[in-house]
């Protein structure tokens, strides 16, 4: 038995839902190959979530909860670094592994955690691919104008972002925060705008990202790449921005089009069609889907090595665990972070998403520089 | 051999008869097969290509609708608003009237060149404002600026799985030019493909899927509208339609064979797959190839009917004619074995020989007898056709049968360098040969061979059957010879043992006779000089010295007693005991010998009687003799007998008269009774305390044969005996001299 708390109400409800969805994935395939196989048995995997309403304290006592009264024996985490940071400590507590899908805060993983093990690329890799992609463009870029809300996520990337441009030596000529969840960016941009960067890199969330692109391009503030660390690859964007969305580039977990040898479970092409068939979508599979499916393989592959179910040794074979999914390498750090797989670079073309980086898994090369907003339609 | 050929026979048969039927069979069901395969696929691809042409048509008038309807209803609207912007209140209700009018549309929508959503009917206030461009139905019709027909897609990040969208720029005019002044899009209701594949599927038992160039299945047989279905990924089937040319192949569809073809949609990423199920498709093929099998089975059964009588009766014929052979064979043997019989010793073996020669037709055969002594096979019989010299033919047996070694079974072959002269220049070489052994047991006695001359034809097994049966009637023959001789043999020296036995008996007797006489002599002197004593011729004895001499009268006469019976016995056994036969009444001798014994019974407190039965009839008998039984029965009588007492009694019978004396002794155990009158013979080796010799009942018994009678003794221990004899009633006066030996037993 696996618990997990979910976020069905709250700001993270619709990520709450992919997570649920990724999650339902792994428990459909694995009980229809008839459980997970530990020493010869297979146990059918059931798993037991509670809504934590978005909130680290409700996602706290919710594990709470699963672990004392529900008698679940592993926990997969919620979306979000800061209930799963709270969910992470409750797992320390009881020494039960954790395996958080959807946490990519580095806080979470420099407390010393030993039961606690992240999917997702931390925040200091989030910019890390698209400033190594933008270096390697021509004309290359010299400058770089930095914008970040001023929560601990953002933040986080924002310093990675900062150290990485000094380690290319590229020049940040702008640097601001603005207050998360803010929309009228306008001043924001035009002062940015004046210092003219060649490149644009916003630590943000959707709305920010939304309104920083519609700024620019109402102020014609041209630049030669946009880059989101999160917006572009949720629906919306392009929904909201239609041809202008094009050209933007950000850094993202997964993408559908990523090619990696599985090891284990399904192709990514076979994922998506049982993604679709599953949930009767058109949609592809978003990366909080496929990061909470990695999570559900990571604790299976371990309960498999372990041969027990015995949390101890569940933990220990996630700290030995090496196997490369779908969704890419699954190889824990000391910290019990997945510090292997790289971020991947998607860029938006002609209102349609493509992986442009690394050029192993891209479908499609970069689009660069972006035209000035008076050469577009 | 023949077992062989006949195998041979039946598979060239089946061969000849039986590979054109299958071939016919075969040919014709695979010709049908094929032809009702291509047959099928020309109609599978015929389906697909009406349906696809007919789904094409379908949309070219949905997209020549909207077209239409755009251009001439929408476009002016596009600019009827202010500064010649949309008037979204008329676009509103030229969209509600378009999805009155137009069949299988229910939603529409219009946007800007940008794809940004202008209206909607019905409305879906969440959209307005919205970019569509990342949809199917942009992407496809910004490219080619004419009707497009999207897949399922999602529109507008919505997903309406029952409908496709079909896209057309709205054309209006702009400073005497043509501008596109936005996109109209209707979501064509799926359920109406799906109504026709389903009609389709159901008047041509032919399954239609529509495929679009996403590889979602739009519409199929059965198919739950609403669900995301993907045809197989990589199909080349698909594949190859999608690149705009038809296919066919045969494949598997929810596990049935069926025969596929596939047509692309014109102008659409659209295929159409029509599948015929193989159990459908080969229908006619399937009877038609029943009916051939039926017909090749029929066909079939005859040939093995006909092929298994002819086999019986070519196999009864065999069979008739080696039953014949074997009763010939039989008959053959069967003369050969009672000539045999009738015949012993060498003639019975040169008979054999002969016999033997014939059964087998060989040219010459030869019986050998295993000489131990000399190590080697030796000739003792032949026999040769004519044509043989005769002077050779000893030789020849003689080669044969040394070839024979005693301890090898039968042998079959060619003999090359073996030969006899038959002229001074012709040479008759021996050819096939075949030798058995004549063995009794592990035992060879010899061997028979038979061969004939170089170039005649070789002997067979049955031959070799043959000859062994010959080979036991002349091992009979010899194993008889071997048995009469050792018979003969035996007798003889019995004979001659015999006679020893009889000349020693003889001189036994001789010396008895001579030594009892002998001793007789020295014996009367002794009792007549102790009589002598006694009368007191020399002196009146002292009562000492008359006990003395009483004493050696008494021991005298008991020693002449004792001569005397040897004396009868050897007299008897030498065959020189004389009986003066005559008719003698038995009462008075009886009487005499009761008296002359009744004081030896007195003594012992015994009576002594005779009882006379049935009168007293003479027979023939020498009384001296009689008295002599009768006194030794009597006496015997008296000495095994201490209370009671014994009873002589005469007995007449028919023709004989019996002799009985009785007495109430110790008796005799009756394992004793056999050997009762046995010479020197007292029961228990004369343990009982008895005194004497045991020749008495001997003799007794040998003279009572000697009268032609009959002796013989019933007894019973502590109850007493009955010892008896009969003689048989005098028929003739005439006294004569008998001199007789008796060898009879004692009758019990």
């Amino acid at each position: 038995m696996v618990g997990a708390p979910i976020s069905r109400s709250g700001s993270y409800s619709s990520e709450g839902r992919l997570t649920l969805q990724g999650y339902q994935m792994w428990l459909d395939w694995v009980n229809g190959q008839g459980g997970i196989q530990v020493a010869g048995v297979r146990h059918r995997v059931q798993l037991v979530s509670q809504d934590d309403r978005s909130r680290p304290d409700v996602a706290g006592s919710v594990a709470g909860d699963l672990l004392v009264h529900t008698g679940v024996q592993f926990l997969l985490g919620p979306y979000g670094s800061d209930t799963s940071a709270a969910v992470a400590a409750v797992a320390e507590r009881y020494g039960v592994p954790l395996v958080a899908g959807n946490a990519a805060a580095q806080s979470i993983f420099t407390r010393g955690y030993r039961f606690t093990f992240g999917i997702a690329s931390l925040t200091d890799q989030y910019t890390v691919s698209l400033l190594d992609l933008a270096v390697q463009l021509h004309p290359r870029p010299q400058t770089v104008a930095l914008l970040s809300a001023d929560d601990r996520f953002s933040l986080e990337i924002a310093e990675s972002a900062r150290a990485r441009a000094a380690s290319h030596g590229l020049q940040v000529v702008f640097s601001q925060q603005y207050p998360a969840g803010s929309t009228d960016v306008m001043p924001l941009v035009a002062r940015a705008a004046a210092s003219r960067p060649d490149i644009v890199l916003n630590a943000g969330h959707v709305a920010e990202a939304v309104a920083i692109h519609r700024a620019a391009r109402a102020l014609a503030m041209d630049a030669r790449m946009f880059a989101y660390s999160v917006g572009p690859s949720t629906p919306g964007f392009i929904a909201d921005l239609g041809p202008d969305a094009d050209y933007v580039f950000a850094g993202v977990q997964w993408t559908p089009q990523v090619r990696y040898q599985p090891q284990m479970y399904l192709t990514t092409m076979e994922y998506i069609a049982a993604y679709r068939h599953l949930f009767r979508t058109l949609d592809e599979p978003a990366y909080q889907v496929a990061q909470a499916t990695a999570a559900g393989l990571a604790l299976q592959r371990a309960m498999e090595n372990a041969g027990s179910l015995e949390p101890q040794r569940v933990r220990d074979a996630l700290a030995r665990l090496d196997v490369t999914t779908f969704y890419g390498r699954l190889k824990f750090d000391s910290r019990g972070a997945n510090e292997t797989k790289p971020m991947v670079v998607m860029q938006i073309q002609h209102s349609r998403r493509h992986t442009v980086y690394p050029p192993d898994v891209a479908d499609a090369p970069p689009a660069y520089p972006t035209p000035p907003w008076s050469l577009r339609a | 051999m023949r077992l062989l050929s006949s195998r041979w026979a039946v598979v060239l048969f089946f061969g000849i008869t039986g590979a054109p039927i299958v071939l016919l069979a075969y040919s014709s069901i695979t010709i049908s097969t094929a032809s009702a395969v291509t047959a099928a696929q020309h109609g599978a691809a015929d389906s697909a290509q009406a349906s696809a042409a007919f789904i094409h048509q379908r949309f070219q008038d949905v997209g020549a609708g909207l077209d239409a309807f755009a251009d001439h209803n929408l476009a002016p609207a596009m600019t009827a608003g202010p500064a010649g912007r949309p008037d979204m209140g008329s676009l509103s209700a030229e969209l509600v009237d378009l999805t009155r009018l137009q069949n299988g549309v229910s939603t529409a929508f219009v946007t800007d060149p940008r794809g940004r959503l202008l209206t909607v009917t019905p409305a879906q206030g969440d959209l307005a404002g919205k970019y569509l461009t990342g949809d199917d139905w942009y992407q496809g019709v910004t490219t080619q600026d004419t009707p497009f027909v999207a897949g399922l897609s999602a529109t507008g990040g919505r997903q309406d799985l029952n409908a496709v969208a079909i896209a057309t720029p709205i054309h209006g005019q702009a400073n005497g030019a043509t501008v596109r002044l936005g996109y109209l899009v209707g979501l064509y209701d799926l359920e109406k493909i799906q109504m026709f594949v389903d009609d389709f599927s159901a008047a041509h038992s032919t399954n239609l899927w529509v495929i679009d160039g996403a590889g979602y299945v739009l519409a199929a047989p059965g198919l739950e509208l609403g669900s995301v279905t993907s045809w197989p990924a990589g199909d080349q089937l698909v594949a190859r339609a999608l690149n705009g040319h038809p296919d066919v192949s045969r494949s598997m569809r929810d596990g049935v064979p069926s025969l596929s073809a596939s047509a692309p949609v014109p102008g659409f990423r659209w295929v159409v797959v029509a599948d015929v199920p193989a159990p459908v498709a080969l229908q006619g093929a399937d009877q038609l190839r029943a009916t051939v099998i039926a017909i090749a089975a029929v066909l079939g059964v005859v040939l093995v009917a006909g092929l298994v009588v002819g086999w019986t009766l070519v196999r009864r014929a065999q069979q008739a004619a080696v039953l014949r052979q074997r009763m010939e064979a039989l008959a053959r043997l069967n003369e050969a074995a009672s000539s045999v019989h009738a015949e012993r010793g060498p003639s019975a073996l040169q008979i054999i020989a002969v016999h033997a020669r014939e059964l087998v037709g060989a040219d010459f055969s030869a019986l050998g007898v295993w000489d131990a002594v000399g190590g080697r096979m030796a000739p003792v019989a032949h026999d040769a056709t004519t044509g043989l010299p005769h002077a050779a033919l000893d030789d020849l047996a003689v080669l044969l049968v040394e070839r024979c070694q005693p301890a090898s079974g039968a042998h079959r072959g060619e003999l090359g360098e073996l030969g006899v002269a038959t002229g001074e220049t012709e040479l008759w070489e021996v050819g096939p040969y075949l030798s058995v052994p004549l063995s009794a047991g592990r035992r060879v006695l010899g061997c028979l061979v038979v061969c004939r001359r170089e170039g005649s034809p070789r002997f067979h097994a049955v031959d070799e059957r043959q000859l062994q049966q010959m080979a036991q009637h002349a091992t009979s023959v010899l194993e008889k010879s071997r048995v009469d001789a050792e018979r003969e043999a035996f007798l003889d020296r019995l004979r001659e043992t015999n006679e020893e036995l009889q000349q020693a008996s003889r001189l036994k007797s001789q010396f008895l006779a001579r030594m009892s006489h002998e001793l007789r002599t020295p014996l009367s002197a002794i009792l007549g000089f102790s009589d002598l004593l006694l009368e007191g011729a020399s002196g009146e004895l002292s009562p000492g010295q008359r006990e003395d001499v009483q004493e050696i009268a008494t021991a005298g006469r008991g020693l002449l007693d004792v001569l005397n019976d040897i004396l009868d016995l050897s007299r008897i056994e030498a065959g020189r005991m004389r009986l003066e036969l005559r008719p003698v009444r038995l009462e008075a001798l009886l009487g005499d010998v009761a008296s002359a014994l009744r004081p030896l019974a007195l003594s012992k407190s015994l009576e002594l009687r005779l009882a006379v039965v049935g009168g007293d009839p003479p027979v023939m008998a020498d009384p001296l003799r009689i008295r002599q039984v009768v006194t030794n029965l009597v006496s015997n009588a008296v000495k095994f007998t201490h209370a009671g007492g014994v009873i002589v009694r005469l007995l007449t019978l028919s023709r004989e008269v019996e002799i009985s004396v009785l007495d109430t002794g110790i008796g005799i155990p009756q394992e004793a009774l056999d050997g009762v009158s046995d010479e020197f013979s007292q029961v228990d080796g004369g343990q009982r305390g008895f005194t004497g010799t045991g020749l008495g009942l001997s003799i007794a018994r040998r003279l009572v044969l000697l009268h032609q009678g009959t002796i013989g003794v019933e007894s019973e221990v502590g109850v007493g005996s009955r010892f008896w004899f009969r003689l048989p009633v005098a028929t003739d006066a005439a006294p004569r001299q008998l001199v007789l030996a008796a060898e009879e037993g004692l009758a019990g």
